[in-house]
């Protein structure tokens, strides 16, 4: 295994409101509260709301010395709900989460948050079908999260580059993209729904470039991976739980934000795609492919947001994407908690700005 | 190891203790044993053999008509467990529940095979190595990048305060390679396979998917979105249907709404050459088994026949929030990959069967115009499985012309709706394959008609 330092540490991140101290029946409120803010649309036919918070407490020991100690809580709250209107019916998930407790239910306000994913799912149910083929793109905040997460990050994890899967294998130092790219994945994010004290090989948490300005800076390592690469771990080991092995695995993965607006980025597209939030997506590490869908999608048309499209993918080569973005907002958001899968689920964030993609594929009827 | 044997016996104690308790209506333990043995193929080596092993007992209690459900890993906490899930169902709406009673199931074979039972670690690393040998001598550049050979038995058992006492066992076999070859341009090739015996050919998975590289290696691009044909391969014309369809024949997301086919029993759904039949007493089958793990005996259920949608998936607590009838569809989370105690059960297709107009895989190419042979779909998991749409990639696939298999080509985009591709009516070749797609299916390549197709 790549040489670390054995580290000696105990770090509670007590939440702000303990979910221990909150009776049930204020959790089922917020489950309550979502469900009546989508139920407020009559197209709404059936929801599924869920609550779920977990305190971990963890120790890692290991013969090199190693003693870590840590304890955190994370706080989730969704609801899922189908809407159906002239014989089209089209489903949305609204997901609430946070490395914390329970303030997260009056930091933001999950009703508002419901009710606004359902009143654009509602509009996006008499939507036609998204033109396919090449075109300009924008996507938002959280699907730029995805992208990042799926197309970048996945490529720049340790193991897949040892094992020969990443088309980012030899081009550290290299430009990979657009000068206006700077990705970056950082564990200490206050907040972040990925973000943790010590990683689970034991060590600290940290905040790690993979992209600087279009130029590939570096991998996500853990010990294993970073023995095989000749590189340091970057602390990014993580586990599902104890019955798993840890792998090398994303936090909270990030675009840095550009210097427009998002009206600036908008007005010069005289015919293409504004894609919203994210389904999922899937990448082939080796060949550098991806495919996301987005949550809702509009028509830009001579530098206006238009008429909004139905399920919208995108797909596409990721260092041609890279070197086709073309701007990026000042406006950074993070999107909605996830979980991604490896083998296993581990809770992480995404984000970025708004971003503007030429040449972009977009999957829908020809 | 003594706690296999006693599955059963610990499952009986389980529920006793319960139905002891004030107000416990009824009760139901699951108890499972799981063991498995694995090695990962990682850059041309077969590395880390581990196994694993996870034991628990799943708990459910009916409370003045309420549910509640708890789970432990040790046999001496089940009491633990009954307390926990009496204190849930307090949470839970009432239903009009019951636990099954005992039927009648028939013997399914082929589930179980003794050498797998007897699978020692260092059979498994061999086993990825012969994989990686044959990768190795099938070409230059050629990697075996990743994938695994792994070995396992699930030991289980139900019983209820109804009187259902069953238990079960089954072995599997999985082997999967990922080859990455770097030539000029980087090709990729996939293969696996499963089995509930020790019949997979893991050096046939090492040859398929160099193969795949090997014949990939410089794709042509194809010019300009348009509809085509597309014959999609086993695994992944399974996992569209799994994913979107099946999906769509829960009871659960009928009754919710939350489902295409809501409000369309006896409605023709499908093309009159169409039929889908969940059938878990099939032998062999990845998702077969005598009862389903609510303990209810397997039959043969149609859920389309002749393109009329005739039945809808129970487990026993869906059927009785919905006025149904259980069709031995429980459970217990996820399906074939990986079974757990630890959620209460839900319902799923277990053995799926696909009946439609067949010929030969050479045929069904031969039938094609212009259209793609598909090996991969890549985010089927994003596809709206209410409506049907879907938008994937596919990054291992070759044209087909005037009726023939033609050049590799770079990735496309996929998109389609699978209801109206249904409607159309679908062709099957005769190249059939167990494929496990978190449902178990035996089923040959797909032709889909008209899906857009977008280099």
């Amino acid at each position: 295994m790549a040489e670390a330092a054995a580290h000696e540490d105990r770090v509670v991140w007590a939440p702000r409101i303990a979910p221990g101290d909150v009776g049930v029946e204020e959790k089922e409120e917020v489950v309550q509260g979502m469900h009546d803010a989508v139920k407020e649309f009559s197209e709404v036919r059936s929801t599924t709301g869920t609550y779920g918070d977990r305190t971990i407490r963890q120790t890692f020991l290991s013969s090199e010395g190693a003693h870590v100690e840590t304890e955190m809580t994370r706080t989730v709250a969704q609801v899922h709900f189908i809407a159906k209107a002239e014989g089209r019916i089209t489903s949305r998930r609204v997901r609430l989460g946070a490395t914390g407790g329970f303030e997260l239910f009056s930091d933001v306000d999950y009703r508002q948050k419901a009710r606004e994913a359902a009143k654009v799912t509602v509009g996006m149910l008499r939507a036609p079908s998204a033109p396919g083929g090449r075109m300009t793109v924008v996507t938002d905040p959280e699907l730029t999260g995805v992208f990042t997460h799926e197309a970048v990050g996945h490529a720049s994890e340790g193991d897949l580059v040892a094992a020969g899967e990443s088309c980012l294998a030899d081009k550290i130092g290299a430009s990979i993209g657009s000068p206006l790219v700077t990705i970056a994945d950082d564990s200490t994010v206050e907040g972040g729904f990925g973000s943790f004290p010590y990683d689970d090989h034991g060590l600290p948490s940290r905040r790690r470039v993979l992209v600087d300005k279009g130029v590939l800076r570096g991998f996500l390592t853990d010990r294993v991976s970073g023995f095989r690469l000749k590189r340091p771990s970057t602390g990014s080991a993580r586990a599902e739980s104890y019955a798993a092995r840890a792998l090398v695995r994303m936090t909270n993965t990030f675009m840095q934000p550009g210097d427009l607006t998002f009206d600036e980025l908008v007005e010069d597209v005289k015919e293409g795609v504004y894609a919203v939030g994210s389904r999922g997506g899937q990448v082939d590490t080796a060949k550098g492919s991806f495919q996301f869908s987005a949550q809702e999608a509009y028509r830009i048309r001579d530098g206006e947001v238009a008429e909004p499209l139905r399920d919208v993918s995108l797909t596409g080569s990721t260092l041609e994407t890279l070197s086709n973005i073309d701007g990026a907002s000042r406006e950074f958001a993070w999107g909605d908690p996830g979980y991604c899968g490896k083998g296993q689920w581990v809770p992480v964030g995404d984000g970025g700005p708004y971003l503007r993609i030429r040449d972009a594929i977009v999957g829908g009827s020809a | 190891m003594t706690r296999r044997s006693d599955l059963l016996a610990t499952a009986e104690r389980v529920v006793e203790s319960a139905m002891v308790r004030k107000d416990v209506e009824g009760a139901e333990a699951f108890a499972v044993l799981d063991h498995e043995i694995g090695a990962t193929i990682e850059k041309n080596a077969a590395d880390l053999a581990q196994t694993h092993e996870s034991y628990g007992i799943a708990v459910r209690v009916l409370v003045k008509g309420r549910l509640g459900f708890s789970y432990v890993t040790e046999e001496d906490e089940a009491g633990a467990a009954v307390d926990a899930a009496i204190q849930a169902s307090r949470l839970s709406k009432k239903i009009p529940f019951a636990f099954p009673e005992p039927g009648k199931a028939k013997r399914v074979a082929g589930l179980w095979d003794s050498k797998l039972d007897a699978v020692e670690a260092d059979a498994v690393v061999d086993a990825a190595g012969a994989v990686i040998d044959v990768v190795a001598e099938s070409g230059d550049r050629m990697n075996a990048t990743g994938g695994g050979v792994s070995s396992g038995t699930t030991h289980w058992a139900v019983a209820n305060s109804a009187g259902v006492a069953v238990s079960h066992r089954q072995t599997g076999l999985t082997a999967a390679c990922y080859v990455v070859r770097e030539a000029e341009h980087v090709s990729t090739g996939w293969a696996h396979d499963s089995s509930t015996r020790q019949d997979v050919d893991v050096q046939e998975i090492g040859r398929e998917a160099a193969r795949l590289a090997a014949s990939t290696q410089a794709p042509a691009k194809l010019s300009g979105a348009k509809v085509r044909d597309v014959v999609i391969r086993p695994h992944a014309a399974a996992e569209l249907l799994a994913t979107i369809t099946l999906s769509s024949l829960s009871g659960r997301a009928v009754h919710r709404q939350e489902s295409y086919y809501a409000g369309k029993k006896g409605d023709q759904v499908a093309a009159k050459s169409f039929g889908l039949v969940e059938d878990a007493t099939v032998n062999g089958g990845l998702g077969s088994g005598p009862t389903d793990e609510e303990g209810v005996p397997s039959r043969p259920v149609a859920l389309i026949e002749d393109g009329v949608l005739r039945r809808f998936l129970y487990d026993q607590a869906t059927a009785a929030e919905y006025d149904g009838q259980t069709t031995a569809s429980a459970v217990r989370a996820g399906g074939l990959d990986g079974r757990s105690f630890k959620a209460p059960p839900i319902v799923s297709a277990r053995q799926i069967r696909v009946e439609a107009p067949q010929t030969s895989f050479d045929d069904l190419v031969a039938s094609v115009d212009d259209g793609v042979l598909v090996h991969d779909l890549m985010g089927v998991h994003t596809a709206n499985t209410v409506s049907g749409d879907f938008g994937v990639t596919s990054s291992l696939l070759f044209r087909i012309e005037d009726g023939a298999v033609g050049d590799a080509l770079a990735p496309v985009s996929i998109s389609g709706n699978l209801h109206e591709s249904l409607e159309k009516g679908i062709q099957l070749g005769d190249d059939a394959r167990r494929v496990d797609a978190g449902v178990g299916f035996v089923l040959p390549s797909v032709r889909f008609r008209g899906l857009t197709v977008t280099p």
